[in-house]
């Protein structure tokens, strides 16, 4: 018998492994899907792991590279700080103008009533590493559901949209950055108003895809996200388009963006506290959308 | 004891020198050092600890990346086997043979995420732009494969070593006296 066993020991070790891998992947499937990652027990302690140890491992990175950027590659700031400083003085001016113009029209203060109404909080976040897969695009952040962050919540810096929260812990969360292949942002040209999808590709670009054949699409117009997915607020920067492909469809065209955001050096982004319609629907189970005041509000809006 | 938790602050490193990578390398040439590995461990190590050194830095992986649970860990225990199938019929010690190998077990990956994909999100995940990903990813991998064999090779005789001094031996130099 223990000889049998000795004999058996490595094919039970394998298929045990195998079952272990499997079944984990199914139920982190299933647990996604139904919404509730957000307090998965193994991801969130699997989380809290990651976080102190990529915080070590990004030390030094991050020193190397502010020592570079702060100190070392100042050369030509004198010159860029005088063109800067008279740039801004003549956009000053013209805000100016264009703050006189939509006062005199009454525009300015309607416009702050709409801000007031869509005001969403912004929870400042590090990030704190990268994915290690190369075919995965995601990053862990240091915040967590302490902090009120949940799955489904827009990720965004100064320059425009970085992602999506896809799972959270007590003090950290994964962000999936539009990069991703598994990404995909209802999107629109800011000049023309075409509308398409944008999805990531893996790499430092992205695609903007299902555009209508006939929609104006060129080079140098900024997409930004429609609002149309229910996921994200409307008129979040996304990229710029760089290349537009128009291939043999008779009916769709692509273009590839440069995205607004250098996803290369993501150090503090900042999560929007605050789940658009689709994801409060999948993550909270609120079935009736027009029951909820704020849904109808943004849903309205857009 | 010491044994497995040295190879587990191996796989660690690995995880560390993986994510330093991430960092610093553009995503196309950062090699996959999880899985070359799992690739080492089925040429250098005993069957049991090369399934439990894939198996843990495959979680390792899935920990820091946005992958399923248990993703990574399949992969890399499909690698480790197959690697283990490979290396009984080639001598995979040289650099050829592995860089060879390497590349295929690279591409056998690159197809496993594809599937897992298609199987578990409904997607392959792999666009017009993945074959060119590849064949970069693959280049770098087979240059990497003999040195982390190289590695893991110094770590295993270290570790052999040292439990050869431990090991107690009594030599009988006396007949017993009746």
């Amino acid at each position: 018998m223990r000889e049998l066993l000795a004999r058996l020991r490595l094919p039970l070790l394998f298929t045990t492994l195998l079952v272990f891998t499997l079944a984990s992947m199914v139920v982190d499937r299933r647990v996604s899907q139904g919404g509730g990652r957000d307090h998965s027990w193994w991801t969130g302690i699997l989380m809290e792991i990651a976080v102190p140890i990529q915080k070590v491992l990004t030390f030094p990175i991050e020193a190397t590279s502010h020592l570079w950027s702060r100190y070392v590659a100042l050369v030509d700031v004198q010159e860029e700080n005088d063109a800067l400083r008279a740039r801004l003085a003549r956009l000053e001016e013209q805000n100016l103008q264009f703050r006189e113009a939509l006062v005199a029209s009454g525009h300015l203060q309607r416009i702050v009533q709409m801000r007031e109404g869509f005001e969403v909080p912004l929870l400042p976040t590090a990030v704190v590493g990268q994915d290690v897969s190369p075919w995965f695009r995601s990053v862990l952040l240091d915040r967590g559901g302490g902090h009120e962050v949940r799955s489904g919540m827009p990720v965004v810096t100064d320059r425009g949209l970085v992602g999506l929260v896809t799972a959270t812990s007590p003090r950290a969360a994964r962000a999936m950055m539009l990069l991703d292949r598994q990404s995909a942002v209802d999107g629109i040209v800011q000049r023309s108003r075409a509308r398409g999808i944008v999805r990531g590709r893996g790499t430092g670009k992205l695609e903007f895809t299902l555009v209508v054949r006939g929609d104006d699409v060129q080079v140098g117009d900024v997409v930004i996200t429609s609002g149309l997915g229910g996921v994200h607020p409307k008129g979040l920067r996304i990229g710029e388009v760089t290349e537009v492909n128009v291939g043999d469809s008779q009916l769709l065209h692509t273009a590839v963006l440069r995205p607004a955001v250098d996803f290369g050096r993501l150090e503090q982004v900042f999560v929007m506290l605050h789940r658009g319609p689709t994801m409060r629907l999948l993550y909270e189970g609120e079935g009736d959308l027009a029951a909820d005041p704020e849904g109808s509000r943004e849903t309205a809006s857009r | 004891m010491r044994r497995a938790l040295a190879l587990a602050g191996l796989g660690l490193a690995v995880l560390i020198l993986q994510s330093v990578a991430t960092a610093v390398l553009p995503v196309r040439f950062v090699p996959d050092l999880t899985l070359l590995l799992a690739v080492a461990a089925a040429v250098s190590a005993s069957t049991l600890e090369g399934m439990l050194i894939s198996t843990g830095v495959g979680y390792g992986a899935d920990l820091l990346s946005g992958s399923l649970l248990g993703q990574h860990a399949l992969l890399r225990l499909g690698a480790f086997l197959g690697t283990r199938v490979v290396s009984a019929q080639f001598h995979l010690k040289r650099g050829l043979p592995l860089a060879v190998c390497a590349v295929g077990v690279t591409v056998a990956d690159a197809l496993g995420t594809a599937g897992l994909g298609w199987l578990f999100a409904g997607d392959p995940m792999l666009g017009l732009h993945a074959p060119l990903d590849l064949a970069a990813r693959a280049g770098v991998n087979a240059l990497c494969a003999p040195l982390m064999v190289g590695l893991l090779d110094t770590v295993l005789e270290l570790l052999t070593e040292r439990e050869a001094r431990r090991r107690d031996v009594r030599l009988e130099t006396r007949r017993p006296v009746l």
